[in-house]
């Protein structure tokens, strides 16, 4: 069995692609705790590099803890300090039910794909 | 990694871990196994991840200050009804009943606190030790 209901999950994939001026950052497997450090590195390299804009796709990510959210949260921050966007697509099943849940969904700005994301349409 | 520790008593098995997530996540790995071949569905699976993950973070960071040479002490039972974890540090503990809500407007945006939140949300039973260096967690397999 496969997903997040697996006996184990499949490693942290953290793939990024460049859009014009956007960054757009895949996430797919576990962010687990064990991963959180890559996780933090990956998503502070493209704050450090990239222009003012970031779109998170998480819709093949299958699991995520309260670790994973903070830095996604750190993220978030620290491009909108930049003055830039941070916007989340995807996220359904259980890591969105995990945000509905921690009411980040409030603080976000969520898509339901990547395109919609890059429109900028909900 | 898991030490030599490892035990059984009785039903309940028993691992003795140092502070840090690459062992953390290797004794999450044991009970998860123990949990699928006990049959639960994957909603509870991944709750129960979800709440060893909290658990042991939690144990690692906030009780034992990421101090390598303190231990975390983890018990747990599983069979075809339930699976209970107990977790414990060697902090000094806390009170669970000053944790701030973290979904609160003004809190939203920290990027801690979430995971006894998270625990309580997944789990059927979630309660701390009166010290609070230790979290008993309960998941019902429905």
């Amino acid at each position: 069995m496969s997903g997040y209901g697996a006996a184990t999950l499949r490693p942290l994939a953290i793939e990024t692609e460049r859009r014009g001026d956007t960054a757009i950052v895949h996430l797919a497997g576990g962010a687990t705790m064990e991963q959180a450090d890559r996780l933090r590195d990956a998503l502070m390299q493209v704050i450090g590099r990239s222009g003012a804009c970031i779109v998170l796709d998480v819709q093949e990510l299958e699991f995520i803890s309260s670790l994973g959210l903070g830095i996604i949260v750190a993220a978030h921050l620290q491009t909108k300090q930049r003055g830039g966007s941070f916007r989340v697509a995807g996220a359904k099943s259980k890591v969105g039910e995990v945000l509905a849940l921690t009411k980040l969904t409030r603080l976000f700005d969520l898509f339901d794909s990547v395109e919609d994301a890059l429109r900028g349409s909900h | 990694m898991v030490d030599s520790r490892n035990k059984q008593t009785g039903n309940w098995k028993e691992m003795v871990i140092p502070s840090n997530l690459r062992a953390a996540a290797e004794s999450e790995r044991t009970i998860v196994a123990e949990v699928q071949r006990c049959g639960f569905s994957r909603d509870a699976t991944f709750a129960i991840r979800l709440a060893i993950e909290e658990a042991l973070t939690n144990a690692i960071k906030h009780g034992n200050g990421n101090d390598p040479s303190r231990r975390v002490f983890i018990r747990y039972v599983v069979d075809r009804t339930k699976a209970i974890i107990c977790v414990r540090d060697e902090g000094n503990g806390f009170d669970v009943t000053t944790v701030p809500d973290p979904t609160a407007p003004e809190r939203i945006s920290l990027p801690d606190g979430r995971g006894i939140m998270l625990m309580r949300a997944y789990m059927n039973d979630v309660t701390f030790s009166e010290q609070g260096n230790e979290v008993r967690l309960v998941k019902v397999n429905q």
